[in-house]
């Protein structure tokens, strides 16, 4: 079952004596439920209006936005106390302590002060909850946001650019928490252009590229879908290599220093004895594999920001 | 909607600018009974009757006057205008109690204004800490977020301005029965009270207006500032232009409103009445949240 679902939504700025900017252009989505999604795209792609439209605090231009079965904005307010967000940074009142922002909120759907205390725990802000916020640093004020989010016990988080200003423990810490939650039968909608964080936490991934969804699924596939299957070997003579190869049946490329080969990781041995054969000595052999961060930057290749 | 709203009053009683404004105003309200206490002095008995003896014999020869139309200019009644306070008959150090009324109808301009100011902060600190985007995602029908805060706005006000203005009260009754004359005038506290409550009622308009123009603008400033400018410098324009127009005036009919009389600055052909000041100042504020509450659904939060 989808608990995000988004056709051909469109969502254009209208600017007074200026052309209009188009965020979203005809983006189609679907988030199937728990674990954890990652929405990546580069700034300017559209990740946090299309968050915003889900959330129904900006109406779509044209296309249909769905939210755990609910189409939003009429019916969200059915399906708004299953959902936990984050939209950009948190936003809390400065000068209110940690705890009473979340009381606030939580008098809106009838949370009480144990959630809030508990939500506050979680997230390793118990002894810091009756500071005021402005006294938080960048990451603890993040984590309130987490715990803000949390303190529905939602079924699905969406959360913009969680690990934004976090220092490397912060993101470690927010890593795990994400696991975590998404273990625990919960949808983590993530957006993030953090592609090394994405792709150690989520199991799904889409990539957003001028308001588009330009590569979804599960985070294996999208790597293979670019060109990510093959051998890389290393040899001392990379031209005999690669006619040796070729002769035998295996289509292979110099690139840089090393032997591209399309050939499916099984056949490993088969290079070996091939190039051993013809007395070259393989130094390496590997999966020809690629990152997300590959990936993601020959996908959104140009795309310098704002759509249009 | 109750949940929503108890997050609303939650959110009010926690801000810091009503609670510095309730210190600040319980701070000069102290100031200025200390200084009024250190200037005042208690006259003996014989002064006071004496006093109240000149003072009937007044009341006497001036409603044996005969005046056409049983009204004075100011559009109090023949018995108000022909009764002076007892204080015009003493030594001018001595704190009357009956002149309270008069100090909380002078003192009203402040708390309107501070009804604006709590009215314009609570709406407009949530577009200014973006936290509207936070509450948004937690309660996502805008209509009633916004009549939460209206109501939170009324509360709000309403306990602000009449908590102030009983301590004010209860202060200058102090004053009066250590340090001046405290024989009150029949009907007195009556008087006083219902001043409070249209003091009161009046201030949370004010909050409504402000509370309006701020969730329009998405700014405090812009909702002070551009209740400034209308009051000091259109009202002002429109007043000595097209006089006719006054009783339309927010001005006019919120001094009707406050003083519980007739009004009438500029026109003398006509006054402004206390109930079309209500009706008029009710109809303003109805059009500033229709407005607020059909921008609100429609804009989008970004």
């Amino acid at each position: 079952m989808a608990v995000i679902t988004i056709e051909g939504l469109r969502k254009e700025y209208r600017r007074f004596r200026r052309p209009s900017t188009v965020a979203v252009d005809g983006l189609d989505l679907e988030v199937p439920e728990g674990g954890v999604f990652g929405f990546l795209g580069p700034n300017g792609a559209g990740k946090t209006t299309t968050i915003r439209c889900l959330l129904g605090l900006v109406h779509p231009s044209v296309g249909n936005v769905q939210l755990l079965g609910a189409d939003v904005p009429h019916a969200l307010p059915q399906v708004i106390g299953r959902v936990g967000s984050i939209v950009e940074s948190p936003a809390l009142f400065p000068r209110f302590s940690g705890r009473r922002n979340l009381e606030i909120l939580g008098r809106i759907q009838g949370v009480g002060p144990v959630a809030v205390a508990d939500s506050l725990a979680r997230v390793g802000l118990a002894e810091r909850g009756d500071d005021m916020v402005k006294t938080y640093s960048l990451g603890m004020k993040q984590r309130l946001g987490i715990a803000a989010a949390l303190l529905k016990d939602p079924a699905i988080l969406i959360l913009d650019e969680p690990a934004n200003g976090l220092d490397p423990a912060g993101i470690v810490e927010v890593r795990g928490l994400l696991k975590s939650l998404g273990a625990e039968g919960r949808t983590v909608f993530v957006s993030s252009h953090i592609l090394s964080e994405v792709e150690q936490t989520a199991d799904r991934v889409a990539i957003l590229a001028r308001g588009r969804c330009v590569a979804t699924g599960p985070v294996h596939e999208v790597l293979a879908s670019s060109g990510g299957e093959g051998m890389v070997a290393r040899v001392e003579d990379l031209a005999a290599g690669e006619r040796t190869l070729r002769a035998a049946g295996m289509p292979a490329t110099v690139d840089a220093d090393v032997l591209r080969i399309s050939v499916p990781a099984s056949e490993g041995a088969a290079i070996t004895r091939t190039l051993a054969a013809a007395g070259l000595y393989v130094s390496e052999l590997r999966p020809d594999e690629v990152d997300l961060e590959t990936v993601f930057l020959e996908l959104t290749k140009g795309d310098s920001g704002d759509v249009r | 909607m109750i949940p929503l709203l108890s997050s609303e009053l939650l959110r009010a009683r926690s801000r810091k600018l009503v609670k510095v404004l309730l210190i600040v105003a319980v701070v000069g309200i102290t100031v200025g009974v200390v200084i009024g206490a250190i200037n005042s002095h208690k006259p003996s008995a014989a002064v006071v009757a004496r006093a109240q003896a000149q003072r009937q014999a007044d009341i006497k020869r001036c409603l044996a006057t005969p005046v056409p139309g049983g009204q004075t200019s100011t559009g109090t009644t023949r018995e108000e205008g022909c009764t002076p306070p007892l204080s015009a008959y003493l030594p001018a150090q001595s704190f009357d109690v009956n002149a309270i009324g008069d100090l909380l109808r002078g003192t009203s301009v402040n708390l309107i204004v501070m009804g604006w100011l709590v009215g314009a902060s609570l709406a407009g600190a949530e577009w200014a800490a973006g936290t509207m985007t936070t509450l948004l995602t937690w309660e996502p029908r805008r209509i009633r977020v916004l009549l939460a805060k209206l109501v939170a706005v009324i509360v709000t006000v309403l306990l602000l301005t009449l908590a102030l203005q009983l301590f004010l009260v209860g202060m200058l009754w102090l004053l009066a029965a250590t340090r001046g004359l405290n024989v009150p005038d029949a009907g007195l506290w009556r008087g006083v009270f219902g001043s409070m409550l249209r003091v009161s009622a009046i201030s949370a308009v004010a909050g409504l207006f402000g509370m309006a123009i701020a969730m329009y603008t998405r700014s405090v400033t812009a909702a002070m500032a551009s209740g400034f400018i209308y009051l000091a410098v259109i009202e002002g324009l429109i007043r000595g232009y097209k006089p006719g127009f006054s009783r339309y005036l927010v001005g006019d009919n919120a001094a009707a409103w406050v003083s519980g009389h007739p009004f009438s600055a500029t026109d003398p052909s006509y006054s402004v009445t206390v109930a079309h000041a209500v009706v008029v100042l009710l109809i303003y504020s109805a059009l500033l949240v229709t407005a607020a509450a059909i921008s609100f659904r429609s804009r989008d939060v970004t």
